[in-house]
């Protein structure tokens, strides 16, 4: 009985084995409370060890018995309860009860740590980091010399007094845009991470537009100030 | 007994790795990915931290254009350029640190994060140069703003602009030898203003370069002369001088705002209302730029320190992703304050 608590991985035709075993265990345990709640239908097994851990078996016992039931219902709350009875009422309890428990636990809980042991799969807890190749790291580099070679060389092309640069500011972004695609891997991680970046962006644009709107209001009264200033400077 | 793992990640599953996951998240995974949203909001707080800048660099330049003109030619493309290049190569090599780091590969991880540094040294040397370049002309923020040259003598608009170059040189002889020969001092001018083109700069103790050579070309030299004899006021005498300049000598100093026309009073021929103020806000945005790129050094030695006390692997390689994560941030900012300050046409 006792090797049952050690198993970690239990399958479930193992536990509803154990969980038939239990149910001899429980009915013994039954009969044992009843012994010790005074009634007459004696059985002889173990009563000693009923009394001094009375109210804490007939709690626990209570929990074996939910999932007894609730072994054939599924999964649920009951296997993570027995599991904590189990861990922290582990050495006080009979041996009958550590198994029950135990066959409840490993039923739906023995799976919980079983990633940390031995996935394999890709976004695993263990295996989650992705490694950018370096045909990707050097591609953009290059593409951001390339980008940069190109901002300073459409500077000798004359486009107007903003034509050039509202081209610079495109292929700034387009630098920009690959920097964080790629070195700052946003093309592979969470979207919330790249909804929080792109958003900042969002209130630059609403922090500049708004102080843009009333940028020529002060112009004449600041040269009305500086025309009295020049005159009674003189 | 051992099945309540969750606090021990790596125990008893194989090699230890360095720090185990904190009780208080669900596994290794967890503990990244919040690390990872945490350094995300955190380049948030700096785009906005800077947008602050952004902004007044917007309003200025949408406001005085010919300011922005008038002071880009006192800047150097080149060691932009040339820093532009430094700053793309470190995040390159930060990148590939963080590959490293991911698959365990620690020497090369060490070489990557020193290269990110050594190229973040470059940097600010290059930053040095600029500054002190600067510092030596006189072109300093706010009110220590006194230019030891005037535009026109600067290298690049003399190679852009030639004809106005020269031109710019003889209205300046003709306007210096008529305020010499009136025995009128450089206030008396009608550049009586605190940008007058003569007034002592501030800085370097009264040196000033427009006094100390005298001009040699022959070209200014006769129109120094003919200004001299001429018995016009200066603003007429400045007003005609002006009108003879053809398109191409007049156009380039219209735009730097040198020639200036206001409603109410006569033509001016003088340097661009408020010019320091592009030094201010030059100044103010590469050295805030310049002090992430100093945290950022101090941020990557110790990375460089962990990188040899900590075992990195596919479970744990957090530190140097948010490291890199932030010096991508920096190379972003000086992506776009490059064209914005050094490519202005």
């Amino acid at each position: 009985m006792s090797d049952e608590e050690t198993r970690t991985g239990g399958t479930d035709e193992t536990s509803s084995g154990n969980a038939g075993s239990g149910t001899a265990d429980l009915q013994q345990e039954d009969a044992a409370q009843d012994e010790a709640g005074g009634t007459s239908a004696g059985n002889p097994d173990a009563p000693a060890e009923a009394s001094p851990a009375g109210d804490v078996a007939a709690g626990v016992v209570m929990q074996g018995e939910v999932t007894q039931k609730d072994a054939t219902d599924g999964d649920g709350a009951s296997h993570q309860k027995a599991a904590f009875a189990a861990t922290v009422l582990g050495d006080t309890l009979p041996s009958a009860v550590r198994s029950a428990l135990a066959a409840g636990a490993a039923h739906g809980h023995g799976g919980a740590h079983g990633g940390s042991g031995h996935g394999h799969d890709a976004h695993d807890d263990e295996h989650f980091a992705h490694a950018l190749p370096m045909t990707i790291l050097g591609g953009v580099l290059v593409a951001l010399v390339v980008l940069t070679v190109l901002t300073v060389a459409v500077t000798s092309v004359d486009l107007g007094s903003q034509g050039n640069f509202i081209v610079a500011m495109i292929i700034a972004t387009i630098k920009a845009g690959l920097v964080m695609g790629y070195f700052m891997h946003l093309v592979w991680d969470s979207k919330f991470n790249v909804f929080a970046f792109l958003s900042s962006f969002l209130f630059v644009l609403l922090f500049l537009s708004m102080a843009l709107l009333d940028r020529g209001e002060y112009q004449s009264g600041i040269d009305t100030f500086e025309a009295d200033q020049k005159a009674t400077a003189k | 007994m051992s099945d309540t793992s969750t606090e021990q990640g790596g125990h008893g599953h194989g090699e230890a790795v360095y720090p185990y996951t904190p009780h208080h998240f669900y596994g290794a995974k967890q503990h990244f990915e919040s690390g990872k949203l945490g350094v995300w909001l955190f380049l948030v707080t700096e785009i906005l931290f800077f947008a602050g800048l952004f902004c007044a660099y917007t309003i200025y330049r949408a406001q005085h254009p010919e300011v922005f003109y008038w002071a880009h030619f006192y800047l150097d493309t080149k060691w932009g350029a040339v820093n532009t290049i430094v700053l793309i190569l470190s995040s390159f090599t930060a990148a590939w640190a963080v590959r490293n780091a991911q698959l365990g590969q620690t020497t090369l991880l060490r070489a990557n994060i020193v290269v990110t540094i050594l190229c973040a040294c470059v940097f600010m040397c290059v930053k040095y140069i600029e500054y002190s370049h600067k510092f030596h002309d006189g072109l300093l923020p706010a009110r220590y703003f006194a230019p030891v040259h005037e535009v026109w003598e600067t290298p690049d608009f003399a190679h852009k602009h030639p004809e106005a170059a020269k031109a710019a040189a003889r209205i300046i002889a003709g306007l210096d030898a008529r305020a010499a020969g009136a025995g009128k001092t450089a206030l008396d001018t009608i550049e009586a203003r605190p940008e007058a083109l003569r007034l002592t700069p501030v800085s370097e103790g009264g040196h000033d370069a427009h006094h100390e050579k005298a001009p040699t070309d022959p070209e200014v030299l006769a129109a120094a002369a003919a200004a001299k004899e001429s018995k016009l006021p200066d603003d007429v005498w400045l007003e005609s001088e002006v009108k003879k300049l053809t398109p191409h000598e007049r156009h380039p100093l219209e735009m730097a705002g040198v020639i200036r026309k206001p409603a109410d009073g006569p033509i001016a021929f003088e340097r661009p209302a408020k010019a320091g103020i592009f030094f201010s806000i030059y100044f103010f945005m590469t050295g805030l730029h310049g002090i992430h790129v100093a945290v950022g050094i101090g941020l990557w030695i110790w990375m460089l320190v962990i990188a040899s006390r900590r075992k990195f692997g596919e479970s744990y390689f957090g530190p140097i992703d948010f490291t890199a994560l932030y010096w991508h941030l920096v190379d972003l900012i000086w992506i776009y304050l490059f064209p914005m300050l050094y490519l202005i046409h």
